[in-house]
């Protein structure tokens, strides 16, 4: 259903000048940055495929070149069979987008006139089309509010309208950009529960961008973690967790002291990558890859740097996507750069 | 699942031209019907179409009142350089023009940054199969509320000024549908030109303001310029159809009193709407190799 392959797109930025009058009157220096870099992908029909990644990852570039919003600078990409760059109108007209989320609907309008606009524009019209407009209703659960303004709905009603939108023509493939940011824990459930039915019901292939490790986890048939526009692991989620091996993740939580336990404890031979540390108010919780399987929580509390530490608990943790993403980028998700202000 | 097409159910033997044809169409009065819908909520802004541009106009009208009207001693000097007996006339024509050219360029020639303001655009062009469509219907939704302004304004202008009019109706109808699809045509080219440009705004409004209202001779004769500002206040086609207007709707004259001009005029908005419907597509994908499509 999609193909990628090689995909490559560079972007130029506007470098940072510290002359603040050479910024107002010339024109900035520009640097190239690789957005996306040989990037392969291939998702099947009615899979649910997830791209994760932090912020600047790829994501969103690979997503808008996918939907006709951006030109490729080399590889090729074939959607539903068709060149996004040769067959821009036949790839639209299978794909149903969602992008810049809850703004890409008319505030204006009423819910009921968007999806009447969105299915006018895709050939519904008549009868067939208000039909369809109360089905999509129904489906994302606005049926009660669709004929109030879309500037009076919350953040999660406009997200959900704006998928609505993207169904309307039935499309055989969907493409959601980060559609649960800025939701609250419910309404993310509630629109994950209705991708899933759509994928799992009606056969939809979606393929899906986020940055929330766990949702991609719950979600996704298959997955792929891309960073710096790289493709570092791909599988389904328990396959791309079993990468880090059954036995390898422990997690020691100690009492807070003036001693930092991250780094002896990362000089440690056992120890592989301290993957996440948290500090509480009390106790510090350490997350840790080791290089052999630990069959025995005694071997990590044996460890020298942990003797002059008071203990709380050591236990095996089974690996999560976060812990792959640590491991194989060197980076937390959350503590990688924004390159989303690439020109 | 079959993705719903945008063809439409014509007979099986119907061109893929024809039924593209269908599409585009059907698709710009959608775009029309909906911006109908969004104008319509604004309601303020209604009010200000109808009202705004007498009130720039009537300033104006007092002014020359003072100066040159009945009995006033510079009436000579401005009959000599204008050679229109009528200055109210003379004034009101252009400057109902220049207001109606100026709703177009805000709107049309913004239409692209306000679809990106809104955050919309993206979303728009990922659903159109024609790019275009958007201006058209744009155009056609925009239509309507220029025949408002132009009603509007027109009354108010004779309940307050009372102009002498001696119309030559075919000429002045030829004129004013010439004069509407030039300001569009131009308003698609500064559109399409704007997907490039980020301050967009400030380019348009000093561009529009200069040329309509100083280089055209809106309010006065062109003569006044020196030889150099005249020749490029003659390239302008907005000069010569202020001037198609005050010939045809104050003289009575047709079209053949200024037939160099109107044949440039046809000429300057054909080239106009090529330009801009080109402009498009190559900015279009300039803005979608440079990444730079849904900035806002």
């Amino acid at each position: 259903m999609i193909e990628v392959k090689s995909l490559k797109k560079r972007f130029r930025r506007a470098m940072p000048d510290s002359a603040k009058w050479r910024r107002i009157v010339s024109r900035p220096k520009y640097e190239t940055v690789e957005a996306v870099s040989g990037l392969d992908l291939e998702i099947e029909k009615g899979e649910f495929f997830s791209l994760l990644g932090p912020n600047g990852a790829g994501k969103t570039t690979t997503v808008r070149i996918l939907c006709t919003l951006l030109l490729p600078d080399g590889g090729s990409c074939r959607v539903a069979g068709y060149d996004v760059v040769d067959d821009q109108r036949a790839v639209r007209r299978n794909i149903g987008v969602s992008i810049r989320g809850e703004r890409s609907v008319y505030w204006k309008l009423t819910g009921r006139q968007n999806l009447e606009y969105f299915s006018n524009l895709y050939g519904l019209r008549g009868k067939s089309a208000r039909s369809r407009v109360c089905e999509i209703a129904e489906t994302v659960g606005l049926s009660d509010r669709i004929d109030d303004y879309v500037e009076h709905y919350s953040m999660g009603m406009k997200q959900r309208l704006a998928i609505g939108a993207s169904l309307i023509h039935r499309p055989p493939i969907l493409v959601l950009d980060e559609p649960t940011i800025g939701l609250d824990p419910n309404g993310a459930r509630a629109l994950r529960s209705l991708l899933k039915e759509l994928c799992s019901t009606e056969g939809v292939t979606i393929l899906y961008t986020t940055h929330y490790m766990q949702e991609a986890h719950e979600l996704s048939d298959r997955l792929a973690i891309i960073h710096r526009g790289k493709k570092v692991i791909e599988g389904s989620p328990a396959e791309v967790c079993a990468s880090l091996g059954d036995e390898n993740i422990v997690e020691i939580t100690v009492s807070n002291s003036d001693d930092d336990v991250e780094q002896p404890l990362s000089n440690e031979r056992v120890i592989d990558k301290i993957l996440h540390v948290e500090r509480g108010l009390l106790t510090t919780t350490v997350r840790a890859r080791t290089v052999v399987p630990v069959r025995s929580v005694a071997l990590i509390s044996g460890l020298e740097p942990l003797r002059n530490f008071d203990i709380q608990s050591i236990h095996l943790a089974q690996p999560s996507l976060e812990d792959v993403f640590v491991s194989l980028t060197g980076s937390n998700i959350t503590e990688v750069g924004d390159a989303s202000s690439l020109e | 699942m079959q993705a719903h097409s945008s063809s439409y159910k014509l007979p099986e033997t119907a061109s893929a031209w024809l039924r593209d044809a269908i599409t585009y169409w059907l698709d710009s009065l959608t775009i029309a019907k909906y911006s109908i819908f969004i104008f319509s909520r604004y309601r303020s802004w209604l009010l200000n179409l109808m009202i705004g541009p007498f009130l720039m106009i009537a300033p104006f009208v007092f002014l020359g009142d003072t100066l040159v009207g009945e009995g006033k001693p510079l009436t000579g000097s401005y009959f000599t350089g204008t050679e229109f007996t009528d200055y109210i006339g003379f004034l009101v024509v252009p400057l109902i023009a220049v207001n109606l050219s100026n709703t177009v360029f805000t709107w049309i020639g913004g239409l692209i940054r306000q679809e990106q303001l809104m955050g919309t655009f993206e979303r728009a062009l990922v659903t159109t199969q024609f790019t275009s469509t958007m201006f058209i219907g744009k155009t056609i939704a925009h239509l309507l509320y220029l025949a408002i302004f132009a009603v509007s304004t027109v009354a108010l202008v004779f309940l307050w000024v009372s102009p002498e009019f001696d119309v030559n109706l075919t000429a002045a109808v030829i004129v004013i549908i010439l004069h509407v699809l030039c300001v569009y045509g131009m308003a698609f080219a500064m559109s399409s030109l704007l997907i490039r440009v980020t301050d967009s705004w400030t380019v348009q409004t000093v561009m529009t303001r200069a040329v309509l209202s100083i280089l055209a001779g809106a309010t006065f004769p062109i003569v006044i310029f020196p030889g150099w500002l005249q020749a490029i206040a003659k390239a302008i086609p907005f000069t010569w159809i202020f001037e198609l207007e005050r010939q045809t709707l104050l003289q009575g004259n047709g079209i053949d009193a200024e037939l160099g001009g109107f044949i440039y005029v046809v000429l300057a908005t054909i080239f106009m709407w090529i330009f801009g419907f080109v402009m498009l597509r190559v900015e279009l994908a300039n803005a979608k190799r440079r990444g730079s499509l849904g900035n806002f």
